[in-house]
């Protein structure tokens, strides 16, 4: 966060939360959602967009707390507001897109415990007001879902031959399901990573 | 008051003052979510009837089954009614064991025993492209006609009274085979028990 010129407008936060220091490609945190959710691009995105939700109102709830909770209890107030926020999302989710909940199970109540949530929560919200927490959230949020996106669009393309959903690399393709596994997950996880490092080290000019 | 006191009495009331929102926050979600969530579960297991079993018009669920020494996978029995009340079948949900998690399994069968269809409503935890193809037609479909003399078979052509397993997903295949074989048992004492023919 050292930028010369104001580090907390919107693009540059936009630009630190998707690149420069996204949670996935470059903190590598979160990583059991994104190497567990990212099967499929529709599975990625209403995991990734579902986590931003929350990460926007437990940033903003945080940060509007962030004097009135006393510093000792401090975690466990996070964690009862983060899991608050995923469990209303988790019923809106089943109320509202059945399918996409059912194909996210467990990793929609789990979000509670996701460090990229926390980490912005105690590394973020409850430093700086509401209104770049909220920003914060946004930026942090899209950068998960980006990453996800990213991971998700190998993983398909190369495990069923389809893009969210629709069949890109026609039905001859044999569909190489080490990549739906886990260990496709890892293989794609890695050189998403170092594909990424190369292309924003090179714009860095290192 | 100690200054010690005090603090703890403003941690108390803080992490209250959260939980009391937190609380009324859910609330309010599931006053808003409930009836639609309890709605589209019964419609997916009513959609789901009406594909094992066709004519099938109302689906009675047998709440007390305890009487018909049912295998402890079954976890659901309904008598399907025709579009005239006459019962004509039963539908049954069975929770067999497949690879990594319960598999779910509806069938429609007549009162021998013999399957008219096989839906999995839930399969989502088994593996992504192995696993869960066991909810494909073209697997589900080599249970239709059978009934208690159904085998199981993991190489080489299938007899007539066999199902073969997906390659790659002995686990989950074998799970499905026996929920059906649960759900065939299940038919078959709940017509004996029941004098023959139904009512």
């Amino acid at each position: 966060m050292s930028k010369p010129r104001n580090p907390y407008s919107f693009p540059a936060m936009l630009k630190r939360g998707i690149i420069t220091e996204n949670p996935v490609l470059v903190q590598t945190l979160g990583m059991c959602p994104s190497l567990a959710t990212s099967t499929s691009v529709s599975n990625a995105l209403g995991m990734g967009l579902s986590v931003t939700l929350i990460l926007i109102c437990s940033n903003v709830m945080i940060s509007l707390l962030r004097k009135l909770i006393p510093d000792r209890i401090r975690i466990a107030a996070y964690i009862t507001l983060i899991a608050g926020f995923v469990t209303a999302v988790e019923m809106l989710l089943n109320a509202y897109l059945p399918s996409l909940s059912e194909s996210l199970g467990i990793f929609i109540p789990l979000i509670v415990v996701n460090c990229i949530i926390l980490a912005r929560a105690e590394a973020f919200a409850a430093k700086n007001t509401v209104y770049r927490s909220f920003k914060d959230g946004i930026a942090v949020g899209l950068g998960f879902t980006f990453a996800l996106v990213l991971i998700s669009s190998v993983r398909e393309l190369l495990g069923s031959g389809t893009l969210l959903g629709y069949p890109v690399l026609g039905a001859s393709y044999p569909d190489a399901t080490l990549f739906l596994m886990a260990p496709g997950a890892f293989l794609v996880l890695g050189f998403v990573v170092a594909g990424f490092r190369k292309i924003t080290s090179k714009k860095e000019g290192k | 008051m100690p200054r010690s006191y005090l603090r703890l009495f403003q941690a108390i009331i803080t992490l209250f003052i959260i939980c009391a929102f937190v609380g009324g926050l859910i609330g309010a979600v599931n006053a808003l979510t409930a009836d639609r969530i309890f709605d589209l579960k019964l419609q997916k297991t009513e959609n789901a009837m009406r594909t094992v079993m066709p004519s099938g018009n109302i689906f009675n669920e047998i709440g007390d089954v305890s009487g018909y020494n049912f295998d402890s996978s079954v976890s659901a029995f309904y008598e399907a009614l025709n579009s005239d009340n006459t019962c004509i079948g039963y539908c049954v949900e069975a929770k067999p064991n497949g690879f990594a998690s319960q598999i779910t399994v509806l069938v429609g069968l007549s009162f021998d025993g013999t399957v008219q269809g096989v839906v999995i409503t839930d399969c989502n935890g088994e593996t992504p492209g192995l696993g869960n193809r066991v909810a494909e037609p073209g697997f589900t479909s080599q249970f239709n006609g059978k009934g208690s003399t159904l085998a199981f078979s993991t190489g080489g052509a299938p007899a007539s009274n066999e199902v073969s397993a997906i390659s790659g997903a002995t686990y989950s295949s074998r799970g499905v085979y026996e929920g059906v074989s649960s759900c065939i048992r299940a038919a078959i004492s709940y017509t004996s028990a029941n004098g023959g023919e139904a009512k």
